[in-house]
């Protein structure tokens, strides 16, 4: 017992590095976000005041915040969607005998590697100079993609899909190549064709794979901050203001820490309520099967 | 066996020492850094012994980067043991570091003041002879967000006033001009001609957002100096007041009506610069930092600068002129006497000379006027006759320029009727005076 207990007691010495830089960079300052948010904190000011859920009211409240959810879920959804499908169909592509199948992967993979930031303003050229110039040269009339209320979203999310799919194509690669070859050689002897085996044998064995991967680009778009910031400002008319840009704004322009704090856990709620639903839906379908 | 987990446990120890020693505010060199500082402040040391003075500065631009450098020069003249520090960087980036710097206890000794450095930081310059030598309503102007105290020493003058070309305006048979009606008429006139009459940007919204101050400074300020002490108190609203409309309509009416709404989401600063440079546009509303961008263009560009015109009646048309560059020394700066031998310095004419030169701006030292541009003429005309406001975004709250920065482009752009946004601009306004 007693060598039991001086065992633990070994391996608990062993984690306490890691705890303490846990405790350090992780549980300290989130606890001390969250109990900035129900204070009144303002900019450089040292002191403030506890006012309880006056910030949670006040941002269930405000217009502007409620539409930055609204902003950040259309992105998300079409960035999880068509991202993650484009991320599939690539893999699925680069997973077969394709001669330069190793460059290409390569190649999709590079824009993962860019930062967000200068992807923001290559894209930006993109939309203001080159688009323009390509609609003229075909003769039609040229219009402000960024300017239009219903387009910048999608047209922002595309360069979220571009920057993300080779990261997510990396992954199905990987699962793919997980699958058993005995598998896929039987169901081709049992008559299976390309279709029958996509979705009867590969992404049924993939299916934790993808919900990992829709879990990992949900959290990753929907705390999308450098593409509105490098692009749009969050025009026009708020219509691509982001969560996380309008609690940079509420921090950095108007100095609301306490406010910002408060509007930073209510979107640690929605990532959180969303992933828990999606690991559920799986911890489900693992269940049944 | 025993060894290996005794050399594991040192190892677990070691790290944790290292861990909890690097999160510790001071370590042992800077207390001995911070403690060889201090003995610096003394008066003897201050010529004795090497000190160097850090600041932190928003001017990015070149002609401040040059007109720092000479200034240090002229000063290290006198103090030859006196080194210079200077970190400059985007406003964003400067209130970042100093709020890290503030929460570290590590203020440098000069930065270029912010509205957002709260008062508990700065060094009150009250009483400082060398105050004395600048304009006493730049000071004041400088000061306006404070109760009391001098935390911000003004070193130029900038301004936002309407940019206009004047070759179009001759090619095209047109005046100055100096009334709306007059205004009006000139924009029509040229876009009958072919020429769009305002330069803006809808992709980079500071652009517009410039002319929108210029605009409020006049209507709202330049006619009752004393209106945000009358919002405070409940006396006026912005719903209620006619004038803060009149500057959102003609905003409306002229710097986005009167620009290239389709190519304006294409446009940048530069762009905007460009276009009014080259004489593609006839008015460009912008602030005195957009003169060298104009200059880079095109240095012998045939432009001027006025005000607004916001009535039928010309003398209603005020700049909005105010203090751009302040300096302020840190309330915990170790080289606190030093940094004020530097601000007198910065104070006299040979530096006011020196800045207003290189920055292209006027200097708010008292007797300095530097001819630094054509364009001088047109300032000097309305401070000698009077005819300017020093109130601009500058003495309002963080949280209100905030939210007016956020939604002045929904009016403009037809999301928001005048109810919707007055509404939320008040409610921003009352969100303000309890947040700060």
């Amino acid at each position: 017992m007693k060598k039991k207990m001086k065992t633990n007691l070994f391996y608990g010495l062993l984690l306490l590095p890691a705890l303490v830089l846990f405790v350090l960079f992780f549980i300290i300052p989130v606890a001390q976000s969250t109990w900035l948010s129900f204070t009144d904190s303002f900019g450089m000011k040292s002191t403030y005041h506890f006012i309880g859920l006056d910030n949670y009211k006040e941002a269930l409240r405000d217009l502007s915040f409620r539409k930055t959810i609204g902003a950040t879920s259309k992105y998300a959804l079409i960035s999880v969607v068509v991202g993650n499908i484009l991320s599939l169909i690539l893999a699925l592509i680069l997973d077969s005998k394709l001669r330069l199948k190793n460059s290409l992967r390569a190649v999709f993979f590079i824009p993962n590697i860019m930062s967000l930031l200068v992807v923001g303003y290559i894209w930006n050229f993109v939309y203001t100079s080159v688009f323009p110039d390509v609609l003229e040269g075909l003769g039609m009339k040229s219009f402000a993609i960024l300017g239009s209320k219903t387009l910048v979203i999608p047209a922002l999310a595309i360069v979220g899909i571009w920057n993300a799919a080779g990261y997510y194509m990396v992954i199905y690669i990987a699962a793919l190549q997980g699958i058993s070859e005995d598998l896929i050689e039987a169901a081709k002897i049992d008559g299976a064709g390309t279709l029958r085996l996509l979705f009867n044998i590969r992404l049924p064995l993939i299916a934790s794979t993808v919900f990992t991967c829709l879990i990992l680009s949900i959290a990753a778009h929907m705390k999308v901050f450098e593409l509105p910031y490098t692009m749009t400002s969050g025009g026009p008319v708020g219509e691509s203001t982001t969560m996380v840009y309008k609690i940079y704004t509420t921090a950095f322009n108007a100095n609301r820490n306490g406010y910002a704090s408060a509007q930073s856990i209510i979107m640690f709620i929605i990532i959180a309520a969303i992933t828990l639903i999606l690991n559920y839906i799986m911890k489900k379908r693992e269940e049944k099967l | 066996m025993k060894m290996r987990k005794g050399i594991a446990l040192l190892i677990c120890l070691v790290l944790i020492v290292i861990s909890a020693a690097g999160c510790g505010k001071t370590s042992g060199t800077e207390e001995k850094n911070n403690k060889e500082t201090a003995d610096n402040t003394g008066k003897e040391t201050n010529t004795d012994k090497k000190v160097k003075l850090e600041i932190l500065s928003l001017k990015t631009e070149e002609g401040p980067k040059k007109a720092f450098e000479e200034m240090f020069k002229g000063f290290q003249k006198d103090h030859p043991n006196v080194e210079f520090d200077i970190q400059s960087m985007t406003s964003d980036e400067l209130k970042t570091t100093l709020r890290a710097r503030a929460a570290s206890e590590e203020m440098p000794d000069i930065i270029t003041w912010m509205k957002e450095v709260e008062p508990e930081y700065l060094a009150d310059l009250s009483g400082e002879s060398f105050i004395q030598n600048l304009n006493a309503d730049s000071v004041t102007a400088a000061n306006a967000i404070y109760d009391k105290g001098t935390y911000a020493m003004p070193v130029d003058n900038g301004y936002i006033g309407l940019y206009y070309n004047k070759d179009v305006l001759t090619a095209n048979g047109l005046e100055v001009p100096k009334t709306v009606t007059e205004l009006k008429k000139a924009c029509e006139t040229l876009k009958a001609n072919g020429i769009t009459p305002f330069a803006s940007s809808l992709s980079d919204l500071s652009v517009p957002y410039m002319s929108l101050i210029a605009l409020f400074s006049e209507t709202v300020f330049g006619a009752n100096p004393d209106w945000s002490t009358q919002r405070d108190a409940g006396e006026v609203s912005i719903q209620e007041d006619s004038n803060w409309k009149a500057a959102f309509d003609l905003h409306k009416e002229f710097v986005y009506d009167y620009s290239d709404r389709d190519a304006a989401y294409n446009q940048t600063y530069d762009d905007c610069a460009a276009l009014l440079a080259n004489g593609k546009v006839a008015f460009y509303g912008n602030g005195s930092w957009a003169l060298s961008g104009i200059r880079d263009v095109k240095q012998d560009a045939n432009i001027g600068l006025m005000a607004f015109p916001i009535s039928d009646n010309e003398k209603d048309a005020k700049l909005l002129c105010f203090p751009d560059t302040s300096l302020s020394i840190c309330a915990g700066s170790k080289n606190a006497d030093v940094a004020k031998e530097f601000l007198a310095y910065v104070a006299s004419a040979d530096a006011g000379k020196i800045w207003s030169e290189n920055v292209k701006v006027s200097s708010t030292v008292t007797g300095v006027n530097v001819d630094y541009d054509p364009i001088a003429t047109d300032i000097n005309y309305y401070l000698t006759n009077n005819l300017f406001t020093p109130y601009g975004d500058r003495v309002l709250r963080s949280v209100f320029t905030d939210k007016l920065w956020e939604i002045y482009s929904y009016y403009m752009l037809g999301e928001y009727d005048w109810n919707t946004l007055a509404k939320e601009l008040d409610n921003a306004w009352d969100i303000a005076m309890k947040a700060q």
